[in-house]
């Protein structure tokens, strides 16, 4: 009888562990309006969230000039953004339409620092 | 050099002394007198490179990459011994020299239960592994060769270190990783004896060998962690103990493998059953040690952590995975060929037993260690899938164990009212009764006195469920003997800690108060008044480290608290780091967490285009044009070293221009949000007033658009000083002392076991020692088992 359950129970909780986890543990897209809203109600004591945003790149680092890559969100709103993460196997040249995690850096000029750059 | 040397020496002395113990464990006596050698040698060698390490640290060898990395000649002696371990390298060989050092004493003791052949190989094989991450992370390699694709040359020494991260600046950063690597090296020991239990087929006696070892890895792994919670919440300011961060699940982890094995290790002693189970949970144990240092330490994280190391590079990377890939291969495959040998008194048991009970408790322990690590391991497994790493929500694991919790301690209550074996029926429903009552009333009293969330509830009747009983056994024991209290002082311990837990995460009050310097502020039902900053630990260059004096008021009662708030030139003042205030209470915490702080503008600013004219706000009759600015090139540096700029203003008083440009300066620093301006006050010609430049807004394309921020006071009054506004965090944490107490009762409560098990096992040396067959040892521990007293086992 011990047997069976504890066979039983182990069978069971890996699917349900990571079925539970998945519903933790996933990251909506968002527009950078969105991610920069959800930063701002955000407590103090932690960093901003993390967002994932969808982007179309207008301007890489060194077009703009400024170091930032210039990207276009799915409404359409063109931001700055910092991408600090490994290189990409694909460059991230204009026009490429990529998906970037990071979070929203606030202020009198707002940016986008990215970590992880997905297709 | 010697050092690096001395790292290669280690590593040849390790797999020298695995083979020689594996030969002396086929009977190969020569082997066996030449491996101790060896073996002592190595430890001797880590003793060395330690030694040298430090050496190196506390002369300000800034010759050798990790001491430039992490120390630096204004830290205290203290810190900069914890330099020692603070980076991945330092961290490798503090692991390796405490797996080495606890070897030694191993080896004498697993030679007195004929264990020492096969344990020491496996025990050495671990070194090796740990070698390999010694040469490649060597601790000793010097700048010119880390930076050497920089064209770094061999003759380049560094000016200075850069330093000890200021949030490890504090006494816990010398105890806890030690006390937590500690743990780490004796989680090996238990499975070492379990390997060489499955060598030479003896299934049960090496529970008995093993028992005090897993008992006193547990301890002192649960105590390090809980020292982890304790920094956390009061140095930090991270404003809790347990943030479910990687870096502290992956101590977790193990352990919660390591309890179920003390549980089940129990039940074998006793019973002869769960043979294969404790030979996979000392596997797992292990692995998980190695599994967890590989999640923290590989860089595989990535940022989904607080506090993981860096990447360590590929070399690091693929030896951190061999060396958890070979253990788990060697674990499986003994466990496997081993595998029909282990059924012979394989039997089941029935519900109503206290060995049924204990399995099930150890199987919920077992579930709690694979949903953390499921959560632990979740950005991994997307990455693997192709998805955004992701860590999942701390809700995650507060949610799941919700559920498992209650359930351990229903099952713990339940596994001390049955007895062995069996329990009559009748005697169930008596002792079920009255523990049932007693938590009745236990519950009742909590719910009255303000826990109302039916999950608190839960978990608060399941706690007292077990408190009750636990509290019962140690009554009826304490009169009896002391040696057989530890169970129920650790389960008592785990009691109070949860009820800590209920407490202080279901009922914490937390408020967010903006405080002006000097002013009373109503929060809560509090006076929070912030009087004022003191700057303390001067000597360090890097920072101005402030402490904030708070003083918290309720009625005639009053404390001050001191958190502390500064920038440092570690992270480029990036960010503020950040120290709590609290006023401790038997009752409940005050905390203070700060959060910012601001400095009020004392002058009204009037910013001015270049070329353009103003009126002087306290003097209209005065006029002040922007003519243009001064290149910082064509300026003396300020006495300070500061770079200067200035304005260059034409002043016209009652429409007469005055006959010389005046010149108006300002000191210029960078920071970490752009540069800042020291005014150097400058008198308007003909008057009282004076004016300060505090801003220039350079525009290069159009040097017209150009501005600069100019502020004026009356130079005939001393300088106001500008009010500062104080953002914190306040909280009122309720019975948090409770965790402190129940941790330091679970360690307790182990430290009793250690001592009642350890005595036995030497009984049972004792046994073996006299007894020239190896093969009539079984007979004689059989014997004196019988001589034990009825309740132990």
């Amino acid at each position: 009888m011990l047997r069976l359950i504890i066979v039983s129970a182990a069978v069971v909780v890996v699917p349900i562990g990571i079925y539970v986890a998945s519903k933790y543990g996933t990251m909506e897209e968002v527009t950078f309006e969105r991610a920069r809203v959800t930063a701002a109600s955000s407590t103090e004591s932690e960093q901003a969230p993390k967002a994932l945003i969808p982007v179309t790149i207008i301007l890489t680092a060194e077009q703009s000039g400024t170091g930032m890559i210039v990207a276009k969100d799915s409404e359409g709103k063109e931001f700055n953004l910092s991408f600090t993460g490994s290189e990409p196997t694909k460059p991230l040249l204009s026009g490429t339409s990529v998906r970037f995690v990071g979070h929203v850096h606030d202020g009198p000029n707002p940016y986008f620092h990215a970590t992880q750059v997905y297709e | 050099m010697i050092a690096q040397i001395l790292i290669h020496m280690f590593l040849g002395c390790a797999v020298s002394s695995t083979v020689l113990y594996a030969m002396g464990s086929r009977g190969n006596a020569n082997a066996l007198k030449v491996a101790r050698g060896i073996f002592s040698a190595l430890a001797l060698i880590l003793l060395a490179s330690s030694t040298i390490l430090i050496t190196l640290i506390l002369s300000h060898d800034f010759r050798y990459t990790y001491v430039q990395s992490y120390s630096s000649a204004d830290l205290p002696t203290h810190l900069l011994i914890a330099s020692f371990y603070s980076g991945q390298e330092g961290s490798f060989l503090l692991w390796t020299l405490l797996v080495a050092g606890i070897g030694v004493i191993l080896a004498p003791y697993a030679r007195r239960f004929g264990y020492e052949g096969a344990a020491m190989s496996f025990y050495s094989l671990i070194l090796v592994f740990l070698g390999l991450l010694l040469v490649a992370k060597n601790p000793f390699a010097y700048v010119w060769q880390t930076y050497a694709a920089d064209g770094i040359q061999e003759t380049f020494v560094p000016e200075k270190g850069r330093g000890l991260n200021p949030l490890l600046h504090n006494a816990w950063i010398t105890i806890h990783p030690p006390i937590l690597f500690t743990g780490f090296a004796s989680m090996s020991v238990s499975f070492v004896f379990a390997m060489a239990g499955l060598v030479k087929r003896e299934y049960h006696r090496w529970i008995d060998v093993a028992l005090p070892w897993t008992l006193a890895a547990t301890g002192i792994l649960g105590f390090g962690i809980m020292l982890g919670g304790f920094w956390a919440y009061e140095t930090l300011g991270w404003g809790g103990f347990w943030g479910w961060d990687p870096v502290e699940n992956s101590s977790l982890i193990p352990w919660l493998v390591s309890v179920a094995l003390v549980h089940t290790m129990l039940v074998q002693k006793r019973t002869r059953g769960l043979v294969k189970t404790n030979m996979v949970l000392a596997v797992a144990a292990f692995v998980m040690v190695l599994y967890s240092t590989f999640l923290t330490r590989s860089g595989v994280l990535g940022d989904t952590s607080v506090h993981s190391f860096v990447d360590p590079g590929k070399f690091a990377f693929w030896i951190l995975l061999a060396f958890m890939v070979t253990f788990v291969a060697i674990g499986v495959y003994l466990v496997v060929i081993r595998s029909r040998d282990m059924n012979i008194a394989r039997e089941d048991f029935t519900p109503t037993t206290r060995e049924f009970m204990l399995a099930i408790g150890s199987a919920l322990i077992m579930a709690s260690a694979v949903l953390v690590t499921i959560g632990t391991s979740w950005p991994v497994l997307l990455e693997i899938i192709g998805q955004p790493k992701v860590a999942v929500a701390t809700t995650f694991y507060d949610n799941v164990h919700l559920i498992l919790v209650p359930l351990v301690f229903v099952v713990n209550g339940l596994s001390l009212l049955l007895q062995w074996r069996s329990s009559p029926l009748a005697v169930i429903r008596r002792r079920l009764a009255v523990a049932a009552v007693a938590t009745a009333a236990c519950t009742a009293v909590t719910v009255v006195l303000g826990v109302h969330k039916p999950e608190m509830i839960v978990l608060a009747a399941a706690a007292w469920f077990s408190l009750v009983i636990n509290a019962q056994h140690m009554w009826s024991f304490i009169t009896k003997s002391a040696a057989m209290l530890g169970a129920y002082v650790s389960h008592l311990g785990f009691a109070l800690l949860m009820f800590g837990v209920i407490a202080t995460s279901g009922y914490t009050v937390v408020h967010h108060a903006v405080l002006p310097q000097g002013v009373p502020t109503a929060v809560g039902d509090y006076t929070l008044t912030f009087a004022g900053k003191e700057q303390v630990e001067k000597q360090f260059r890097d920072r101005e480290k402030f402490r904030y004096a708070v003083s918290i008021a309720r009625g005639s009662d009053s404390t001050t608290v001191f958190p502390v708030l500064y920038y440092s030139d570690f992270n480029q003042r990036q960010s503020a780091f950040l120290e709590p205030g609290i006023r401790w209470g038997m009752i409940r915490d005050l905390y203070i967490s700060p959060k910012a702080t601001e400095m009020e503008d004392v002058y009204k600013k009037t910013t001015v285009q270049r070329g353009a004219s103003i009126k002087m706000p306290f003097d209209t009759t005065i006029t002040l044009q922007l003519e243009r600015f001064s290149m910082p090139t064509t300026e003396e540096p300020a006495p300070d070293g500061r770079m200067r700029m200035s304005a260059l203003v034409q002043v016209e008083s009652f429409g007469v221009r005055a006959d010389s440009i005046l010149r108006v300066p300002t000191r210029i620093s960078q920071t970490s949000t752009g540069m800042a301006f020291d005014p150097e006050w400058t008198a308007i010609p003909g008057t009282q007033w004076g004016i300060g430049l505090v801003k220039i807004v350079r525009d290069n394309e159009n040097v017209d658009q150009s501005t600069a921020d100019f502020v004026f006071r009356d130079m005939g009054k001393p300088l106001p000083t500008p009010k500062e506004t104080f953002t914190v965090e306040f909280s009122e944490k309720p019975l948090i002392g409770l965790v402190w107490i129940g941790v330091v009762t679970m360690v307790a409560g182990f430290a009793f076991s250690i001592a009642r098990y350890a005595r036995q096992a030497a009984q049972r040396s004792t046994l073996l020692v006299s007894t020239e067959s190896p093969h009539s040892g079984q007979q004689t521990i059989k014997a004196n088992t019988a001589n034990l007293h009825p309740n132990e086992s």
